[in-house]
């Protein structure tokens, strides 16, 4: 049985939910994301993704606008039609996207990670590891807000964190937190990873960010999770046999080429 | 020496001492509740970073060691939701409690920030936000300001040169090509971005075989624009005389609906039919099908426009009301209506010098005209397409209804009272439907047009009074003309792609079906009188025409070479039933045409064009009887096939780097027109006898535009330079003498804004033209004096208050040629007061009360000087609301 592969694209995307609430949210960002994708092409065009950074008082929430919005143009291969994405040769740009969902409880130091890759929404616990960090006296500007150096090993990465102390929110994109002010420009020392603030919204701002609902997502042990994300992204039509139960084709007929997986985290898919 | 170890032991253990000074606390709130989570941190005195930090436990509690050595430091504990709180401390071991009371923190307002420009893939965004001033309304205004897009007079939006092919409100094109009402009727503030797609194509079936070199715009809306009803009123009035301006637009956006519709009138002079302009999208060159146009048989207008915006003369009393309707289905088909009726009169009063240039003679005619057009239009359309990766279909049917009179009277020739019933019927339906065979992408096109155009143009007292009625004075001559057309062209075609290739084979046929009617009355002392079968035509055009077309495109990269070789077998049959000619010819044409189009990078790029179309010519030309055309013209044909032979030869460069707001092109294009027909002027005193002869003629055009822009970013500047030179030689018979008529025209233009300063924004629009025209005959060359024109356009808006804008309005006119010279200035003050979700403005158009104004035309052999009276002094107070 053949199924045409733009199908499942818009599976993936239409059939998460969305739900709007502002309760107890303290402020929420929006960074601009660029990763490089395959470690050993560090020249080839980058992953550039608009990310979500959705604080409360103890808990934290971080995710792609646009894939969660789901209706962005990311390139010429999606096409936009009223509110439904249709991707085209399609693998190539939903292994794109940066689809995991975090949420972090501070309270209690656990992590979540949500990501919907096949049929049904999944999610993995984790404890949250505090990155060690070492602050510097240099200064920057990142929103015309002074931000100060800090550097940590995390997760088998150096990075370069700038925070503003002027926002006295110890927490940051992905996965950083820790430091005394939010951060507002991190990057890795090898320029594959970089995340910078480009937006900074009250929490009782008119515009909001779109909350996605996972509530009904299974839970799974994090080595299946991470097993899964692996596949996923080094070989869409494996992962779409295994998880569908049916061989896919792209509309031209052409199988899409396995790539190399590059995660920002080196330490969880040692 | 062991006193020295014993120094440094002691020095040691002070030394550690004071680098492991700990200091312990707890946070609690103004309820004496323990806070955790709260940032604590340690500065040195006088320095502002923070060199040690740690954060609260679950009960409020923290410890932090102090890394460095000095007497004093601060400690500090923060949180958002609590007002910071800090200690001057010794640097010592020690217990600090914090209290911290509850405070709202509002984050700094200037730190939202958007890039103005942004590229993600191909796709170009503007935020909107970035670009708009407090005084713009409507989308229009701010996309026309955004850098490497203009928009021209009649509404088409063009990205570096090129003309958009789709413009999408939110992914959904509900308007075609009729974009100007989204442009004059959704408000920038409901829009949050404007995208350039570039290499788009809107077929999705076609999404991997064929790209689309054109760009194509959408607006992105924000989210307050969608998901309910919008509605947006303007009233105003005014003097002198009594003036009006009213709008009432209601817009809804939803996924599955979207609408526009509004109502307006004003008789202010603006023109409001503008709005349901049609943007053809992309010109095809080298296109032969049939389209549904109008064609001229009578037209008493016998002057340019002047040259000048048009809101300074016209005097108008217009009605617009539509309707624009696009629902969205689950099934992904799309169901759209466009509905509009407009209702417009126009009073001009003008004069009206018109120099004839002859081989030995000069002809001078003037005439004061007093012109009033009467005009209702209802256009009605209705669209389905289902647009889907295995399917494409759409079918369009629209029917159009013009019912247009004008009446005209001439002074100081003698005073002539001309008056033209000038209605259009139009019919189209127009289908198309796209599935993939296998690998092969099959089409089936039909298209099906019907319009007739029944005129009737009456001028008293009766002209031409020598051919008509024997020299003899007589009351009035009446002219009937109807033009039918009727055409349907139906067509298959199979694309299939081969790696980089696609093959394109296309079949088809096309029938044209034209008749024209017309005939001269006269009337003599009350009595009405046919005149005979040399003032009548009944003529009835077919053109069976057989095409096969073979189109292959080769794609590398975003290079991409196009070829199309195009045969055709016209059958003509032209019968002319009053000659009792009855003519049928078979003529074989083929028509080549080839496109490169090189990208060296994402920078440049260029196009290359030739195209070769033989067509015949419009049965127009075949008319053997006489018709007047208006009061001092008739025209008559002599009866042979019009045909065109047309070579085009064009190149263009473009560059474009939209982040750092440098955009240019260039284009050169050369024209050669082959036609077998010269058409020959004769004047006798002011009345121009026109008759075509079969002579062949060749007419050649060059056009060659240049356009440099430039946006600074952070000086939120721009400068544009644009230069257009055009050079048209066409052959003419005036008089008896054939004649080598050349009109050369070149432009230059300088547009500069500035929207830095909050207190003031500035635009400036700088032309200068030079026309000029020769005439060359056997005997002699004849060169007109140049005609000069420098028109300056400077708005400036002054921010009095954050919601107060003054904004001032000067146009200057300078204009010179051999017999006049002279300066125009036009000035427009308003005061806009701007409240939550209303505002007010005061208005004084044309403060100075400037009374006319000049404008001079040079084309072929004859030139006019129109004196155009100009809307005197007005004021208005205007009021728009939300509701």
């Amino acid at each position: 049985m053949k199924k045409n592969i733009c199908f499942v694209a818009t599976f993936f995307i239409s059939t998460i939910n969305f739900a709007q609430s502002t309760t107890d949210r303290l402020m929420w960002c929006k960074y601009t994301y660029k990763a490089v994708l395959d470690s050993l092409k560090p020249n080839a065009p980058k992953l550039i993704d608009t990310m979500v950074l959705d604080l409360s008082k103890n808990t934290s929430k971080y995710y792609s606008l646009l894939y969660h919005s789901g209706i962005k143009k990311k390139n010429k291969n999606i096409s936009v039609d009223g509110n439904t994405v249709v991707v085209n040769s399609i693998g190539a740009n939903i292994a794109n996207y940066e689809t995991a969902f975090i949420e972090i409880n501070y309270s209690t130091k656990k992590v979540r990670e949500y990501d919907k890759l096949g049929k049904t929404p999944t999610y993995y616990e984790d404890d949250l590891k505090l990155p060690k960090w070492k602050l510097f006296n240099d200064s920057i500007n990142v929103l015309n807000i002074k931000c100060q150096k800090a550097t940590t090993y995390y997760k088998g990465r150096h990075f370069t964190a700038w925070f503003a102390p002027s926002i006295p929110i110890n927490k940051g994109p992905w996965l950083f937190t820790g430091l005394p002010g939010l951060i507002l420009k991190i990057e890795d020392s090898q320029n594959q990873f970089s995340f910078i603030c480009n937006g900074l919204y009250n929490g009782n701002s008119k515009e909001q960010p779109v909350e996605i609902n996972y509530s009904e997502a299974e839970k799974i042990t994090k080595k299946n999770a991470l097993k899964r994300k692996r596949l996923f992204k080094e070989d869409i039509m494996a992962f779409s046999e295994l998880e569908w139960g049916v061989t896919i084709t792209t509309n031209t007929g052409v199988p899409l080429p396995k790539k190399s997986f590059n995660p920002i985290s080196l330490e969880d898919y040692k | 020496m062991k006193c020295i170890y014993v120094i440094l032991f002691f020095c040691g253990i002070s030394l550690s001492a004071v680098s492991q000074a700990i200091i312990k606390g707890k946070v609690i709130d103004s309820q004496k509740n323990p806070v955790s989570n709260i940032n604590v941190t340690l500065q040195k005195l006088n320095e502002v970073s923070i060199t040690a930090f740690t954060s609260t436990n679950t009960i409020g509690e923290y410890e932090i060691e102090c890394p460095f050595a000095t007497d004093s430091i601060i400690i500090k504990a923060s949180a958002i939701g609590y007002a910071n709180q800090f200690f001057i401390i010794g640097n010592k071991a020690q217990v600090v409690n914090f209290t911290l009371t509850e405070k709202i923190t509002e984050l700094p307002t200037v730190i939202i920030q958007q890039k103005p420009i942004s590229i993600q893939g191909d796709t170009t965004n503007y935020n909107v936000a970035s670009f708009s001033g407090k005084q713009d309304r409507v989308i229009g205004d701010v996309i026309a300001k955004l850098p490497g897009i203009e928009i021209d007079a009649n509404g088409q939006i063009k990205y570096n040169g090129q003309s958009i092919s789709n413009y999408y409100i939110d992914g959904m094109d509900m308007l075609g090509s009729k974009y100007n009402i989204a442009n004059q009727n959704i408000p920038h503030n409901l829009v949050d971005q404007v995208q350039i797609l570039n290499n788009h194509q809107p077929i999705r079936l076609l999404d991997s075989l064929n790209t689309s070199t054109a760009p194509a715009l959408n607006i992105k809306l924000s989210k307050k624009a969608k998901n309910k009803l919008i509605n947006r009123a303007k009233v105003s009035a005014g003097i002198s005389p009594f003036l009006w301006d009213n709008a009432l637009t209601t817009l809804r956006f939803n996924p599955s609906l979207q609408l526009i519709t509004a109502y307006k009138n004003n008789n202010t002079g603006i023109s409001l039919g503008n709005e349901l302009g049609n943007n053809v999208s992309i010109v095809k060159v080298g296109e032969a099908a049939e389209q549904n146009k109008k064609e001229i048989l009578l037209n008493i207008t016998t002057f340019g426009k002047p040259t000048i915006a048009e809101n300074k003369y016209l005097f108008n009393n217009t009605h617009l009301l539509h309707a624009n309707v696009l629902m969205a289905f689950k099934n992904k088909g799309q169901l759209k209506f466009n509905v509009s009726y407009l209702n417009d009169k126009v009073i001009n009063n003008i004069d009206v010098t018109t120099t004839f240039k002859l081989p030995s003679d000069t002809i001078t005619l003037k005439e004061n005209q007093q012109y009033t057009t009467t005009k209702q239009l209802l256009n009605n359309s209705v669209e389905y397409n289902l647009n889907k990766k295995k399917i494409f279909l759409k079918n369009t049917t629209k029917a159009n209804i013009l019912l247009q009179k004008e009446h005209n009277i001439l002074k100081d020739t003698g005073t002539v009272v001309q008056e033209l019933s000038n209605p259009f019927y139009e019919y189209s339906n127009d289908f198309a439907l796209q599935v993939p065979i296998g690998k092969k992408i099959a089409s089936i096109n039909s298209l099906t047009n019907y319009n007739t155009t029944p005129q009737v143009l009456e001028a008293v007292p009766g002209q031409f009074a020598t051919i008509f009625n024997q020299s003899i004075p007589y009351q009035k001559v009446i002219q009937h003309a109807t033009f039918n057309n009727f055409n349907t062209n139906n067509s298959v075609s199979f694309l299939t792609k081969i790696k980089k290739w696609q093959q394109q084979i296309k079949v088809g046929n096309e029938y044209i079906n034209k008749r024209i009617n017309s005939f001269i009355e006269k009337e003599v002392n009350q009595s009405k009188y046919l005149l005979n079968d040399t003032f009548k035509n009944n003529i009835q055009w077919q053109n069976n025409r057989l095409y096969a077309e073979a189109k292959t495109i080769f794609q590398k990269k975003e290079n991409q070479l196009e070829i199309e070789l195009p045969i055709e077998v016209n059958s003509i049959n032209l019968k002319n039933k009053l000659a009792d000619k009855n003519v049928s010819v078979s003529r074989f044409f083929f028509n080549p045409k080839a496109s490169l189009r090189i990208v060296a990078n994402s920078f440049i790029s260029f196009d290359l064009l030739y195209s070769k179309l033989n067509s015949f010519a419009s049965p127009l030309q075949t008319t053997q009887g006489y018709i007047l055309t208006n009061y001092r013209s008739i025209t008559k044909n002599d009866t042979i096939l019009p045909l065109n032979k047309q070579s085009i030869y064009s190149l263009s460069s473009y560059y474009k780097n939209p982040l750092k707001g440098i955009f240019g092109y260039a284009t050169l294009s050369y024209t050669q027109t082959k036609s077998n027909i010269t058409f020959k002027q004769q004047y006798n005193n002011f009345f121009i006898q026109s008759i075509a002869l079969p002579i062949n003629n060749i007419q050649k055009s060059i056009l060659a535009t240049t356009n440099i822009s430039k946006y600074f970013l952070d000086a939120k500047t721009s400068i544009g330079f644009n230069y257009t030179y055009s050079n048209v030689n066409v052959n003419q018979f005036i008089q008896s003498d054939l004649a080598e008529i050349g009109n050369t025209l070149n432009r230059w233009q300088l547009k500069i804004s500035n929207t830095k300063l909050k207190w003031i924004n500035i635009e400036s629009n700088t032309g200068y033209t030079i026309g000029k025209s020769k005439i060359a005959t056997n005997n002699r060359n004849q060169k007109s004096t140049p005609n000069y024109r420098l028109d300056q356009t400077l708005k400036i808006f002054f921010y009095l208050k954050p919601n107060l804008i003054l904004n001032c309005n000067n146009e200057f006119y300078y204009l010179k040629n051999a017999t006049v010279k002279g300066n125009y200035l036009f000035n427009d003050l308003g005061l806009f007061y701007k409240l939550k979700k209303s505002s007010f403005e005061i208005s004084c158009t044309n403060l100075f009360n400037t009374k006319d104004y000049v404008n001079l035309t040079l084309t072929n052999n004859y030139e006019q000087l129109l004196i155009q009276q100009v809307r005197p002094t007005n004021f208005l107070v205007k009021y728009y609301f939300n509701f």
